[in-house]
């Protein structure tokens, strides 16, 4: 669960250079307003991933 | 510290939506210098800030935790707050070049004095020296890592650009031999990195190029590697960070491709509108995905499956996450297809509503009841989301009506009428299990289906309404407060049906707003 939240938070970080350099592209690679709900979405994906635990 | 990081984070981001860096004026020595580096400077500040705190939080959290924190200095708070709004006022005056008729340089100078100290006063204000001392003591060299990573992202980025040229070019070339097969017709001029459909054109710019896409996976890769390295198998695994890298690089062609494609069947809007903005986080999210689950299922790249050869069962997580993300995913496809009105809104109630049916056996352990200080507390967060509305000014003109008007009758009741539900029933449901039901609880220990909500840390409670807010957008403000309230009344209680009734109300009264009074902003 730490790892997860400290890999969605490096996310955070390294996607928001993608953004606040990013020029007047009419369709952005990676868009901006789209981060939160992307980065979140991947997070509870893998944590659904690695929810196994042993009997 | 979080307190720190969110109100330095609220007041940063506040100021930054007011001013632009391109409207500073040419004079003296230092705005020039300002003009030109201080977007790499707040990249190093946002690079020192993500790692330190992904670190501290996975190496030293313990040692943190075991810190006992002073009361908060209220003298300091109260200098911060006159630093602050001294430094706001001078920072639009500066942006704006309204600049007295003093030596810009010195009154740049002296601008950034101001800004240190409002840092430093904030800093100060919620932890003592001492309490600073103590956390550099349980970090250890972090702060070295940090600075360094900061120092190449502030100066690397620029010479990054390099690679722009070639990979845009490789692009080009991609999308070419693509169109070749879908589009035979289509043209291209290379030097423009333009292509010409009989309907539709783009020119591959530089931020399309799919660097940017391929940094954020290397960062990803790298980061899982390190952080599971022993689940591992290398160095089978360092293969995935290559392969990871092509596939999102192919994707992003593919995305061009597509885009190309749709705008030239008649579909430009959606080409240019939804199309775009979603497609590039699908296909990251995807190889992220698909590379996780690889390299922890593979027998090449894993250790794991020898470890685990007996048995594993699935807990709760997946039955208290699934409908959330159900509806997280299909809102990203539905708004891929969409060219701002989102006409697909009912695939989100079909899956949020499959998604509960599903799992519906694995909630009856989930107390349901409710009092009447829930549907208090949402009217109290109704009241907090259209107050911050007024008062931020976030809204903008909504699509919707137009949309609406366009769509035929039965369309329209079909449209509204699933929009209502949605809102009203399986979106509060969805998110109260993940928000509260898992994350708050996960957040205080592993076990989280036996966590008693009573038994929350403030740090499950910012952390869980801090992502609430983060999935809201534009309203980040209203949704992380939102969250605090509903996260509240879960604790109060201990049970999901006050959260759940907390939020239903909100969102019914939100519905109402946005029908009877046709406030469009708040959908």
């Amino acid at each position: 669960m730490s790892k997860i939240l400290g890999l969605s938070l490096l996310l955070v970080g390294a996607a928001s250079f993608a953004f606040a350099g990013a020029g007047v592209a009419v369709a952005p690679e990676i868009d901006g307003a789209s981060a939160a709900s992307a980065i979140v979405l991947l997070s509870g994906g893998l944590l659904v991933l690695r929810a196994r635990r042993k009997k | 510290m979080l307190c720190l990081a969110a109100v330095l984070g609220i007041e940063v981001t506040a100021l930054s939506l007011r001013v632009d860096n391109a409207t500073l004026p040419p004079a003296g020595h230092l705005l020039p210098l300002l003009r030109d580096w201080g977007p790499a400077v707040v990249r190093g500040a946002i690079a020192f800030a993500a790692v330190f705190l992904t670190f501290a939080f996975l190496k030293s959290r313990v040692a943190l935790e075991q810190i006992v924190l002073r009361p908060l200095q209220p003298v300091w708070l109260a200098a911060h707050a006159v630093a602050a709004t001294g430094f706001a006022f001078a920072t639009m005056r500066l942006y704006a070049g309204q600049l007295p008729n003093l030596d810009p340089d010195l009154l740049v100078a002296a601008w950034a004095l101001t800004g240190l100290l409002t840092v430093a006063l904030a800093a100060v204000g919620f932890l003592s020296l001492g309490t600073w001392r103590e956390v550099r003591s349980a970090t250890g060299s972090l702060w070295v890592v940090a600075l360094s990573t900061a120092l190449v992202a502030s100066f690397f980025t620029q010479p990054a650009r390099a690679l722009w040229a070639p990979t845009t070019r490789l692009t080009f070339t991609l999308v070419k031999f693509m169109l070749s097969w879908i589009l035979p017709e289509a043209t291209t001029a290379a030097e423009k990195a333009t292509i010409h459909a009989p309907h539709f054109s783009v020119i591959i710019a530089p931020e399309c190029s799919g660097l940017e896409g391929a940094a954020l996976i290397l960062v990803f890769g790298i980061a899982w590697l390190w952080l599971f390295r022993q689940e591992c198998r290398f160095p089978w695994a360092l293969a995935l960070l290559p392969l990871g890298v092509i596939a999102l690089f192919i994707l992003n062609a593919v995305r061009l491709t597509a885009l190309v494609w749709i705008g030239n069947a008649g579909a430009k809007q959606i080409a240019a509108g939804g199309f775009h903005s979603q497609a590039g986080w699908i296909s990251f999210n995807a190889v992220a995905f698909g590379l996780s689950a690889v390299a922890r299922r593979s027998p090449w790249f894993s250790l794991r499956l020898k470890r685990e050869a007996s048995g594993a069962t699935e807990d709760a997580t997946t039955a208290y996450l699934v409908p959330f993300l159900a509806i997280l995913g299909v809102g990203m496809l539905a708004r891929a297809a969409s060219s701002g009105f989102e006409s697909l809104y009912p695939l989100r109630l079909v899956a949020g509503g499959a998604a509960l049916w599903i799992f519906r056996r694995s909630y009856r352990d989930c107390n349901w009841r409710f009092g009447w200080p829930a549907p208090v507390a949402g009217l109290g967060v109704f009241v907090l989301w259209v107050a911050l509305d007024r008062l931020v000014g976030v809204s903008s003109s909504s699509p919707i009506p137009s949309a609406l008007k366009a769509m035929s009758g039965s369309g329209r009741i079909l449209w509204l009428s699933a929009r209502v539900l949605a809102a009203s029933v399986t979106v509060p449901i969805a998110e109260e299990l993940a928000f509260r039901g898992y994350l708050m609880r996960r957040l205080v220990a592993a076990d989280f289906e036996n966590v008693n909500p009573r038994r929350f840390t403030w740090f499950s409670l910012a952390l869980s309404s801090a992502v609430f807010g983060a999935v809201h957008g534009s309203s980040w403000m209203a949704g992380t407060a939102a969250g605090l309230v509903y996260g509240g009344v879960y604790a109060r209680s201990g049970r999901i049906g006050d959260a759940l009734a907390a939020h239903a109300t909100t969102n019914i009264l939100l519905a109402i707003c946005v029908l009877v009074l046709h406030q469009w902003q708040f959908w």
